[in-house]
């Protein structure tokens, strides 16, 4: 074989490495049959390439996958989690919907069973002006309550800094049709119908709180008025409710209630508060601004 | 960098690194450890290690690792038993001029074998085989170049052998 120059070597490894364009790759090609030399070399240097071998694979992979902490930690609890939700939502269809049977034992233990447990406090949010924090505190002080006044946290209205309103909560949308459908509901007792009526006084009573003049950037959330009334006056909605609730006393509706509206100020924290006193429960709604 | 990113260049690269340690170590178990320390390597520098050139960044981390572990074996075996030592498992499969090829690639320079590795299995660019092993475009051509020629020379020597 004869010597091949460098530069014709180049030009093969060029044209095997497929850096060259259609045109030169002729030329080149044309070259290398036109000499058997050339043939043989650029045959040789073909033989050098590699073929890709796919079937190596790398068997540890598995092994290299990084979990996150959800995967870690939260995946596995989610079927508990699940498991919970669906044992809450049975439970709660099922007190929002006696049977006549369900209700007559319901009525029965009512005597026996406390509203709240004494000296037993429950935090409630309300409705939250900017990046204040609105608390309700339920104390109760005597016992001998309904035990069906739920003392779990209710999240009412949140607030949109954006539209600078108030988001009515779901929570509250339900209490508020609730309430306005008890008058028409046939099959709950006296006493249960009051029952429901104190616990919408003291969603309505923390709402009342977060309704006042100098609560700053507070708005009125549509759901706290009843009857489709669209409330755009803080006064009206207070002005409103108070006559709502005289109004229930007067017609027995309410046991004895007394309301105490309170304010605190502070420096920079103005403290506002209202308190419902019924014959065996003392409630107060403060708002904390 | 993301865990998903992560997983992904996980699923992406971790054959084709195994594959260019496994062509140059010729270790299953050392190569498997090549591909174990780049991934941890790239973890540990996730958030300074920019998800695009993340790739260039294993096989750079592989290459020292396999540098390192070349230059740990020169010192403790005799090269010859390197050369000749027995086929892996993986290397059971290979036909024809295969095995011959490879035996090869195992006497041509390191720097070499390593640019036509990268070149052939994984199909890099000049540019991405320089960004992997600190060299220009040029540099990397020639090394290619020159160890075709190399392998040329050394299977022509076969062939007349044989």
């Amino acid at each position: 074989m004869k010597e091949i120059s460098e530069e014709l070597q180049w030009e093969i490894f060029e044209l095997l490495e497929g850096n060259l364009s259609h045109e030169e790759s002729l030329i080149i090609l044309n070259k290398v049959k036109s000499n058997k030399d050339l043939e043989k070399y650029y045959s040789s240097l073909k033989q050098t390439y590699l073929e890709k071998e796919s079937a190596i694979v790398y068997p540890n992979k598995q092994n290299l996958i990084k979990k996150s902490i959800w995967n870690i930690y939260v995946s596995p609890l989610k079927y508990v989690a699940a498991a919970v939700v669906v044992l809450c939502v049975s439970y709660l269809l099922n007190n929002n919907q006696p049977t006549p049977v369900a209700l007559q034992s319901s009525v029965t233990k009512f005597d026996s069973k406390p509203l709240i447990d004494s000296n037993e406090a429950t935090k409630i949010e309300v409705a939250t002006p900017k990046k204040s924090t609105t608390l309700v505190s339920l104390v109760n002080n005597k016992q001998n309550s309904p035990s069906n006044i739920p003392l779990e946290k209710l999240s009412l209205n949140k607030f949109n800094k954006r539209k600078k309103q108030f988001n009515p909560s779901t929570k509250l949308i339900e209490e508020s049709e609730f309430y306005n459908n008890l008058t028409a509901n046939t099959y709950l007792s006296e006493e249960e119908k009051k029952q429901i009526m104190l616990k919408w006084l003291l969603i309505h009573s923390a709402n009342y709180c977060a309704c006042q003049d100098d609560c700053i950037d507070v708005q009125p959330a549509r759901n706290i008025a009843m009857n489709d009334v669209e409330i755009k006056n803080d006064q009206q909605l207070s002005k409103k409710w108070i006559s709502e609730v005289k109004q229930m006393i007067k017609s027995g509706t309410i046991p004895k209630i007394k309301l105490v509206s309170s304010r605190k100020k502070e420096k920079w924290l103005p403290t506002l508060g209202i308190q419902v006193n019924t014959e065996n429960a003392s409630m107060v709604a403060n708002l904390i601004k | 960098m993301t865990i998903e990113e992560y997983n992904q260049i996980v699923y992406s690269q971790s054959d084709a690194l195994y594959r260019f340690a496994l062509k140059n170590i010729k270790v299953v178990e050392d190569a498997q450890e090549i591909v174990q320390s780049s991934f941890e390597k790239l973890w540990i520098n996730r958030n300074n290690v920019d998800p695009t050139k993340c790739k260039a960044y294993l096989f750079r981390i592989a290459y020292n690792c396999m540098i390192d572990i070349i230059r740990k074996q020169k010192r403790e075996v005799d090269m010859e038993l390197i050369s000749n030592r027995e086929p892996q498992s993986e290397q059971a499969d290979f036909k024809g001029l295969k095995p011959i090829l490879d035996n090869a690639l195992s006497q041509i320079s390191e720097m070499q074998r390593n640019v036509i590795l990268l070149r052939d299995y994984e199909g890099y660019s000049y540019l991405e085989i320089g960004e992997i092993m600190n060299l220009t475009e040029n540099q990397v051509k020639i090394n290619i170049f020159r160890g075709r020629q190399a392998l040329q020379k050394i299977l022509g020597k076969l062939e007349n052998y044989l």
